[in-house]
């Protein structure tokens, strides 16, 4: 679980407009709610399925919250963002792997043990 | 013609990857042949290749987070020629003309898009194939112009891991003085912390790696 400590999740009460959860699993979304604003979101984008456990409504109600989903962009907006990232240098950070090497950085995946993100050089396939 | 291409399938759920070679379509006259330079490897790609969503099709070539170089193009292209670098994401195609497309939300079709790989083409019915090969077929729609300047190996991600991110927080209008959290420490939370800081938020970012080093890019405080 994420973010268990109490003093901490304190500190940022009623903090946050905007929440972005990327964790690509099911988990408890309930101790973020108190730390959005009035009218905050916390916005889902890397785990398809049902919640556990469940939402508790009483944040949301009280304080006109949401919780919601978001899944990649359309074509124009997607080129929007690769423009944004021209002009400003932004990248992923990358590990380059061999495609030869494919199974071995699923395991490492699943582990987490990587940053950021896999970039397969296709001139391995050449090999 | 069609052609011959290599590539890396899995042919079940839990089985490896592996060495595999397939036909790409006859390209038509909208459509723009790519060699594949890279290929990110996203979380979704694990997922659908374990069939941990249900509905996996095999063999699957993964693979959304493309990039490359336009070696030849249909003669409907316009706005890419051969030598160009270009991108291309989760989709490669959508019905076109149902409210939702026209407003160029095509990831929410409401005839459900055609995904880069584990999907099936609109028009051949064939299964789509993706960017873990050595050349795609791609109708011009839906390939990205890649900005001069920006490391071709670093902006394979951002053909989903940015756009995943970068859709909420333009969505959610966030800007100058924004207050924006990012739970997860990983590809697609790695984005949007870069992201939402570019765009003037103050960023912090929940996570429960135990290293708990932030990156010296976006120096966002941890919670």
């Amino acid at each position: 679980m994420l973010s268990t400590d109490e003093g901490r999740m304190a500190a940022v009460k009623s903090k946050f407009e905007l929440i972005i959860d990327t964790v690509p699993y099911v988990h408890d979304l309930n101790p973020y709610l108190p730390s959005l604003t009035i009218d905050g979101t916390l916005v889902l984008v890397g785990f398809l399925g049902g919640l556990d456990p469940l939402l508790n409504t009483t944040s949301l109600i009280m304080g006109r919250k949401s919780v919601a989903g978001s899944v990649i962009g359309g074509i124009s907006e997607t080129q929007e963002m690769l423009d944004f990232c021209g002009e400003h240098g932004i990248v992923s950070d990358v590990e380059v792997i061999k495609i030869q090497d494919i199974n071995e950085a699923y395991e490492r995946m699943l582990k987490s043990d990587v940053k950021y993100r896999f970039v397969i050089d296709m001139a391995s396939l050449k090999a | 013609m069609s052609m011959d291409v290599n590539g890396y399938a899995v042919q079940s759920a839990g089985n490896a990857l592996a060495s595999y070679s397939f036909v790409r379509r006859d390209p038509r006259p909208d459509d723009v042949v790519v060699e594949i330079l890279y290929c990110g490897v996203c979380h979704s790609d694990l997922h659908q290749v374990r069939n941990d969503w249900g509905g996996s099709v095999y063999p699957m070539v993964p693979g959304h987070e493309i990039i490359g170089r336009v070696v030849g193009v249909g003669p409907e292209v316009s706005r890419f020629k051969p030598g160009d670098n270009f991108g291309v994401g989760c989709m490669v195609d959508s019905c076109r003309h149902c409210s939702t497309c026209e407003h160029s939300l095509e990831q929410s079709c409401e005839e459900i898009p055609t995904y880069t790989y584990n999907g099936f083409d609109r028009h051949d019915h064939m299964p789509t194939f993706g960017g873990y090969s050595e050349k795609i077929i791609v109708s011009e729609r839906f390939v990205l112009k890649m900005p001069d300047g920006l490391d071709l190996k670093g902006a394979a991600p951002l053909l989903c891991a940015g756009i995943t991110t970068w859709s909420p927080l333009r969505h959610w209008k966030v800007g100058k003085d924004s207050n924006v959290a990012v739970i997860g420490l990983g590809g697609l939370g790695h984005m949007a912390l870069k992201l939402a800081k570019a765009l003037g938020a103050n960023v912090k970012l929940f996570t429960s790696r135990r290293e708990r080093r932030v990156m010296r890019a976006v120096s966002a405080p941890i919670v």
